[in-house]
């Protein structure tokens, strides 16, 4: 197969695993118990004909899909209605259109919220991301060159006690040990900070996200680092590394010319999934540090029975996750020639 | 500075360590690789270090090439001692002395195009900016039976056989004009049928570029024809060395004789009965005391189990160890 071929065929894959998770998505979130109209607003005073204003104005009192008046409770409704007037259909057309919907709870279009959210979400993630990268390939490199020593007895134990410990905890001791330190430990920026020039703004929101951006690089970096190590060190027993030193390439050429390049492969697959992951946002540490991100989005969205937000959200996560999976069998046929011929 | 003095090998050692034979024991037990070699190689000769696997010769390889320390013994190439030399002062030996591997789908790292893999040894030997630094890669790949070398250049290694694989070895080992090549078995991954070409294109390149080759085997058979002299290993020793007829026609220690009496021969006629070896090689961490070859040996007598044989002068050129040779 040529290379045009084999990329028609992923993208093809790509586009029809984007279909089941628009399906998935609907479906998913209407089996969850509890009624969005009563959930968005918790004020037991409200007039049970308020309640059904709120349904009608999100088309709520629609049926789910012909057949379905309910999914949870389930409750079998008329088949024979137009199906164009139902909750699944008119959900399907509006996001043909490209309308993601209106939040139950804000009102505000679902595209906005996310994008405000999403944004957030990659400053932190981004940051915290290339920082466990470079981290985590740095140390894993050093344990490797220096394999079966006690540097890398060390590098090698702290990296699986990183790895291990659990976000949120971490995140909350780091949110006492901040705290005590003057650090700001909740949201993105100091209320009052808009109004500041801004350099100042910048320097307010880099403080903020310290602490929260700490917390993923630790969490990850351990991971990064292992797998660099263990990589690294099957590749420098490979014979062609025994070559190249017979051939008179340094120990430093050696590691830039042959080892790096095929040590990378596990790692690129590792990167490009946690990437796709990335929008999801990390949910513990963006509720530990209430930052204002796609994670405590999709977390607030879930109590509220939001669903046009937990649907946006979920379809981009999708996206994103295909998409960095695209990317990665991209890097990958670059990095490893042999790719290509499968 | 005379043919002699090309290559030459004194009592080379290596000992691995192999661990504690007891948990609290505090003697290290070690494994004798290589345990006492001798030998010299003269300009553009090909010599064929045969051997049963486990027998060391991989790692007298090494030792050669320096890629392992050894623990005793002297390495001397054109007069002068190599033995411990650092990667900076080996870097020109390098050059002169060029290493064949065993696997050619390993030894090539399969994220480079054949072109870069045969232009990388100038480049780290401070030939990148020479002019003719194509036609120099061209001639390697060439010589090296890669004909014509365009074809061959912008390809990877997975899209090549295995012989043309262990040819892109060669080439790239060629490309810096080397004086000794190094080959551990470097055709015992490869096909039978492509076996004959690889080691037919090691006898031209000793002829056409004055090259010496040693030659790694564990097949006595498919290298007796093109080797100027043989020395047969055992258990990290040289057993008996001499020129390839005096060894294949005339084999004076036991275990050579076992060797070549199971080459197969293809006229029934001229079938002769075959030595099977009792056992296996022994473990290299216990070495039988007296000739390290007396379990096996079919005529040990009871002083083999005692002496270790010393090496037994046949002619100028044919040696051996073993007791029942001497007078």
């Amino acid at each position: 197969m040529n290379r045009s071929r084999i990329l028609l065929n992923k993208a093809a894959w790509a586009i029809f695993t984007i279909l089941f998770v628009i399906l998935l998505n609907f479906f998913l979130f209407r089996v969850l118990p509890g009624d969005p109209a009563r959930a968005g607003v918790r004020d037991p005073r409200l007039k049970a004909e308020a309640v059904e204003a709120l349904r009608v104005r999100f088309g709520l009192d629609k049926p789910i899909i012909n057949c379905f008046d309910s999914l949870n409770p389930i409750q079998i409704g008329d088949c024979g209605v137009n199906p164009l007037d139902t909750q699944f259909f008119i959900y399907v057309r509006n996001l043909l259109q490209g309308e993601l919907g209106f939040s139950y709870h804000t009102n505000r279009p679902v595209a906005e919220v996310l994008a405000e959210r999403l944004w957030n979400t990659v400053l932190l993630i981004g940051v915290g991301q290339i920082l466990a990268i470079v981290l985590g390939m740095g140390f894993g490199i050093f344990a490797a060159w220096r394999a079966r020593t006690s540097i890398d007895y060390v590098a090698v134990g702290t990296s699986l006690l990183l790895w291990s410990l659990p976000t949120f905890w971490l995140g909350i001791l780091l949110l006492f040990w901040g705290s005590a330190n003057g650090l700001p430990i909740a949201g993105k920026a100091t209320p009052g900070m808009s109004s500041m020039p801004l350099l100042q703004q910048w320097g307010d929101i880099a403080r903020h996200m310290f602490l929260p951006t700490l917390t993923y690089t630790i969490v990850f970096m351990g991971e990064y680092t292992l797998i660099m190590r263990s990589s690294l060190i099957d590749v420098l027993s490979e014979d062609y590394i025994l070559t190249a030193k017979a051939k008179g390439l340094s120990a430093f050429q050696i590691l830039k010319d042959h080892a790096l390049k095929n040590a990378m492969l596990p790692l690129v697959t590792v990167i490009a999934i946690n990437l796709g992951f990335t929008v999801a946002g990390a949910i513990q540490i963006e509720s530990v540090f209430s930052w204002p991100g796609l994670g405590s989005a999709i977390f607030e969205a879930v109590v509220r029975r939001d669903y046009p937000i937990l649907q946006g959200a979920f379809l981009l996560i999708a996206v994103a996750v295909i998409l960095a999976n695209f990317l990665a069998d991209l890097t990958y046929s670059y990095l490893d020639p042999r790719v290509q011929a499968e | 500075m005379s043919a002699e003095h090309f290559l030459e090998i004194q009592g080379l050692k290596k000992h691995f360590e192999a661990g504690r034979p007891a948990l609290f024991s505090r003697d290290v037990q070690k494994v004798h690789a290589v345990d006492g070699v001798d030998f010299t190689l003269r300009r553009s000769e090909v010599i064929a270090l045969v051997g049963e696997s486990g027998c060391g010769k991989s790692t007298l390889a090494l030792l050669l090439m320096g890629l392992e320390d050894p623990t005793s013994g002297m390495v001397k190439f054109e007069g002068q001692d190599i033995t411990h030399l650092n990667d900076y002062e080996r870097k020109d030996l390098r050059r002169k002395i060029q290493m064949v591997f065993q696997d050619p789908y390993e030894s090539l790292n399969p994220t480079q195009t054949i072109e870069e893999i045969v232009t990388e040894p100038l480049m780290v030997h401070g030939f990148a900016n020479v002019p003719d630094r194509r036609e120099r890669v061209v001639k390697a790949m060439e010589d090296a039976g890669l004909k014509p070398a365009d074809v061959y250049m912008s390809r990877y290694p997975h899209e090549l056989s295995g012989g043309q694989r262990q040819r892109v070895v060669i080439a790239a080992a060629l490309v810096l004009e080397p004086e000794i090549i190094l080959a551990d078995e470097p055709v015992s991954m490869l096909d039978v049928s492509i076996r004959a070409e690889v080691i037919n294109l090691l006898a031209e390149l000793r002829i056409t570029r004055q090259i010496a080759v040693i030659f790694i085997t564990h097949d006595l058979g498919s290298v007796g024809f093109f080797a100027d002299r043989v020395a047969v290993m055992y258990l990290g020793r040289i057993v008996e060395i001499g020129t390839m007829l005096e060894v294949l026609e005339n084999p004076q220690h036991p275990y050579t004789k076992a060797l070549i009496s199971v080459i197969p021969v293809p006229n029934p006629r001229l079938r002769h009965e075959r030595i099977i070896l009792k056992g296996e090689t022994p473990n290299p961490i216990n070495v039988p005391s007296g000739c390290r070859f007396h379990p096996r040996c079919p005529v040990a007598i009871e002083s083999c189990k005692a002496s270790d044989p010393p090496n037994v002068t046949l002619s100028k050129t044919h040696q051996a160890a073993c007791l029942l040779l001497v007078k």
